[in-house]
């Protein structure tokens, strides 16, 4: 198991290069001075040359590679530019508020999408699963934006529930993060609950009319435990799988949510960063995003694992 | 037909040669090994059945299912029509698999419950992109019909068919490609003698006229005479005994062959 | 048929039908049959008959397109008219199943132990311990030793037989006096399907266990079996006790179904099959 984890984190090593790389191809190939490009059409000629020194773009293009290469590595990705602040630093710090963003929306989709997808399975009202599955498709159609603003409008401006916009962390005040916090995860949620939910309701569905349960029900076993236990437990792995899934698409979500709300987390932050052209602190904030999205991937595929042994991980069956 | 083609080296269909098969048991932390197959060495001829018995557990599926490279053995080569498959790329080997076929155990395991009939046994051609899709309908309607499947079931989805049926639908599937080795695991086990009768025929015309290679597995000792030139016995994984097959069920060597001989039920 | 015997099973006028969008259509004909505590009754017919539609209907899990109707008595109580709890109660203690295929009635991702300890600790009262040693046991009756750990595996980590017997053991864990045994032993070679059925039969004499045994080959109904039931295309062709059937067969697909069995050592070149037009009753 310890000895497929690392083979996996090896062979997602280009996951995580290849964006970088083309990253550093990229900033070269941009015709005129990059540096001219990253300053803006105000700048003098002293200030260019002085990022061009400190971004080594005087030294031929290998060398240039080869440092860069060495800093990757050593995970040193320098300075901002403009927020003149070390990268790694300003990078944590929003990745700490994604991710509570992203957890917190996680609950609430992991809260509500299995069990509503379990209820209109098993709900004998063909018009309560009906208008469940109409629910669903809207909000999987839906723009995560646009219930963010929905959201703003009616629970923030008219309703005047929620704050509107901005940031406390839990360490300094935990009622406030969460007042905070609540549209933004409630608005990412419930649009990932709508995607759990369309899977939920079609394993349950799936897994109920396997011949496993009619065993079961011929053993004389009774109706709640067979569904909370072997049809549950069937219809878990499809899901597990969406789970890991929705991560990646809750992390897309978040920098759209994040800036919505104007929450300091590193969709706003990456947002600034191209905005500003400020190339170290873009390839800090990829760099990072690469690595979220290859260790979610392991997770889930080890938690797969775990509620499915026909899953083999380290064979090549 | 029974047939022993002389210098027919090059003739060789399948060829696997000390192979192994390791399985770990148990869940994801706790573990502990299980050798189904143990250095078996077999080969099939072009135009040639080879009846495969043996007591239940004994590694006559796993051997089969690594036979047509569905799963790695831990040592040991197989190939087939010269071609070593675990040495194919992915790609290579799913094309490859058109050559080779199995008719699996737990047929209707093997089954899509949100395909019908007629898609069942169309898929395999599909999945190879072989033939055009109104040749695909025809072959498999008649396909259907030659393992007596009616033609007003080719709309019905598997679960509303009996186990004998389902049996019937993945021989047909089987059969779809025309391939060059089939591995037949039980596949009358659920039929009746009159069934079993015909679909034991039409296996025996289709692998005459088309001078297939088979592996065929069955429990039944009289069904395994009747089908099989060679017959292997396999024993914990290990292979006892291979020769022709009235010399196996005329004079068995091992004391194992002999008992499944004897316990045979008859009228 | 001595007259202190206890009728277990009876079934009267029994049909079952699909229903389909364009109509119902029937997959079981007025079967009648019944069975005493301690008989064996075989079941045998043509794949598709409807042999394991019936003994679904017995078991009362048809699946929703299926309604039966006719009479099911067990021990004098209609199955077809008992609520859920009534069935519940008698299902898996005093009424065994044994399914035709155990790969997809076994369930993909709990390990053969859950799946086998659940009904001994609800029917029996066992506590975990025991129903696992019991199960170890039963394991150990159907020709599984403990030594191969089968209790933690999985479905599809055991053989084709072994699946098959681990259904076979957990049908009897709970001491039933009627097993519906649906082609328990396809998967199995003559040495083991002769042990699992000579461990029926003593379960038999012991406990007065009544068999349904549902099987496509003759030579074991003839062999395990007081009376047998020849089925076609969802009708009874004939009924009686084995020998007598076995010995004169009223049925022409009796009689051909005798005559097309594959023997050993006596090798057509093509099987002989039988034209079941000429005896079905479904008129085409
Ligand atoms: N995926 C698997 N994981 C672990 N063990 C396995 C797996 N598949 C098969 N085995 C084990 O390998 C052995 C051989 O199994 P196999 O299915 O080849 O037997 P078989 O000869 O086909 O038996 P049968 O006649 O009962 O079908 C068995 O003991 C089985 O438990
Ligand atoms: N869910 C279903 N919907 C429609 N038809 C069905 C369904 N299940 C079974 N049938 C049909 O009912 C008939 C009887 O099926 P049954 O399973 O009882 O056959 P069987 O005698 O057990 O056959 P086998 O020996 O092949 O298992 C078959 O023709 C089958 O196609
Ligand atoms: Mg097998
Ligand atoms: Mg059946």
């Amino acid at each position: 198991m310890l000895n497929y984890i690392f083979k996996r984190l090896l062979a997602l090593l280009p996951t995580i290069a290849v964006p970088m790389v083309l990253l550093f191809v990229l900033l070269r190939l941009t015709p005129g001075d990059p540096a001219a490009v990253i300053l803006g059409e105000e700048a003098t000629a002293t200030d260019i040359e002085n990022l061009r020194e400190e971004m080594g773009l005087n030294q031929p293009i290998i060398l240039q590679f080869i440092v860069w290469l060495g800093r990757m590595v050593r995970f040193d990705f320098g300075e901002s530019i403009f927020l003149r602040a070390p990268v790694s630093e300003l990078v944590l710090a929003a990745a700490t508020v994604t991710a509570q963003l992203a957890v917190l929306a996680l609950i609430v989709a992991v809260l509500l999408g299995p069990l509503l997808g379990a209820i209109a399975a098993s709900t004998k009202s063909r018009i309560v699963d009906k208008a469940m599955v109409v629910g669903s498709a809207v909000g999987i159609a839906m723009p995560t934006f646009w219930l963010a603003i929905l959201m703003v409008l009616v629970f923030g401006v008219m309703l005047r529930w929620f704050p509107v916009a901005g940031y406390v962390a839990p360490t300094e005040n935990f009622g406030q993060f969460l007042s905070f916090m609540a549209m933004p995860a409630l608005a990412l949620g419930v649009l990932e609950a709508a995607t759990l939910f369309r899977y939920s309701r079609n394993g349950v569905l799936d897994a109920k009319f396997q011949p496993f349960v009619t065993t079961a029900r011929a053993q004389g076993i009774g109706e709640r435990t067979i569904t909370g236990k072997y049809v549950f437990r069937a219809a878990l792995v499809p899901v597990v799988t969406v789970v890991g899934l929705s991560m990646a698409s809750l992390l897309g979500g978040a920098v759209v949510t994040e800036n919505v709300f104007s929450l300091p987390g590193l969709g706003k932050l990456l947002l600034t960063a191209v905005d500003r052209r400020d190339y170290p602190l873009i390839e800090g904030c990829i760099f990072l995003i690469a690595i979220i999205f290859v260790v979610v991937n392991l997770l889930v595929d080890v938690v797969c694992a775990l509620i499915d042994p026909r899953i083999r991980l380290d064979s090549k069956d | 037909m029974k047939n022993d083609q002389l210098g027919a080296h090059n003739d060789l269909v399948l060829e696997l040669t000390n192979v192994s098969k390791e399985f770990t048991l148990g869940g994801v932390f706790k573990r502990s090994k299980h050798v189904a197959v143990d250095n078996a060495s077999l080969s099939v001829k072009r135009n040639q059945v080879v009846g495969l018995v043996g007591e239940s557990g004994s590694g006559k599926s796993t051997l089969g299912r690594i036979s047509i490279g569905l799963i790695r053995p831990t040592s040991g080569s197989v190939r087939v029509l010269g071609q070593d498959i675990f040495a194919l790329g992915k790609d290579e080997l799913r094309l490859y698999r058109r050559k080779m076929q199995m008719i699996f155990q737990d047929s209707s395991n093997s089954l899509n419950p949100r395909m019908s009939l007629q898609e069942l046994i169309e898929e395999p051609m599909r999945v190879q992109n072989l033939y055009s899709a109104g040749e695909r309908r025809m072959r498999a309607r008649a396909l259907a019909d030659e393992v007596q499947l009616a033609e007003g079931w080719l709309g019905r989805y598997a679960h509303e068919f009996s186990g004998g049926q389902r049996q019937r639908i993945s021989i047909a599937r089987g059969l779809a490609l025309e391939p060059e080795l089939i591995v037949a695991d039980e596949p009358v086990s659920a039929l009746d003698v009159s069934v079993q009768a015909r679909v034991l025929n039409l296996l025996k015309d289709i692998q005459e006229s088309r001078s297939l290679s088979m592996i065929f597995v069955s429990h039944d000792m009289a069904v395994v005479e009747f089908m099989s030139d060679q017959v292997a016995v396999l024993c914990d994984g290990k292979i006892m005994e291979n020769g022709p097959a009235e010399e196996v069920f005329a004079n068995p060597k091992s004391a194992y062959t002999r008992t499944l001989l004897d316990s045979s039920p008859s009228l | 048929m001595s007259v202190g015997e206890k009728v277990l099973l009876e079934v009267c006028d029994l049909n079952i039908d699909i229903l389909k969008p364009e109509g119902p259509s029937r997959v079981v004909h007025s079967l009648n049959f019944s069975l005493k505590a301690g008989k064996t009754l075989g079941v045998v017919g043509e794949s598709g008959s409807g042999k394991s539609m019936t003994a679904t209907a017995i078991m009362g899990i048809l699946p929703d397109v299926a309604v039966a109707s006719g009479q099911i008595l067990y021990k004098g109580q209609d199955l077809l008219t008992a609520t859920h709890a009534e069935r519940r109660k008698l299902s898996g203690s005093e009424i065994g199943f044994i399914f035709q295929e155990p790969m997809s009635a076994l369930h993909p991702t709990m390990t053969i132990g859950e799946q086998m300890i659940r009904p001994m600790r609800m029917h029996l009262g066992f506590s975990k311990k025991q129903a696992r040693d019991r199960a170890s046991d039963l394991l150990d009756l159907v020709g599984i030793p403990p030594t191969r750990g089968v209790l933690g595996s999985y479905v599809h980590q055991l053989s084709g037989g072994m699946r098959q017997r681990v259904m076979i053991a957990m049908s009897i864990s709970c001491n039933p006096a009627l097993l519906l045994a649906d082609e328990p032993t396809t998967a199995l070679d003559a040495t083991i399907q002769k042990q699992i059925l000579d461990l029926l039969l003593k379960l038999r004499d012991d406990l007065d266990l009544a068999l349904v045994l549902i099987s496509h080959d003759l030579g074991l109904v003839s062999q395990y079996t007081d009376d047998v039931v020849v089925m076609l295309d969802g009708y009874e062709m004939e009924q009686g006790a084995t020998q007598e059937v076995i010995a004169n067969p009223k049925s022409g697909y009796t009689q051909g179904l005798l005559e097309a069995a594959p023997r050993l050592g006596h090798q057509p070149h093509r099987l002989p099959v039988i034209d079941k037009s000429i005896y079905s009753k479904v008129t085409l």
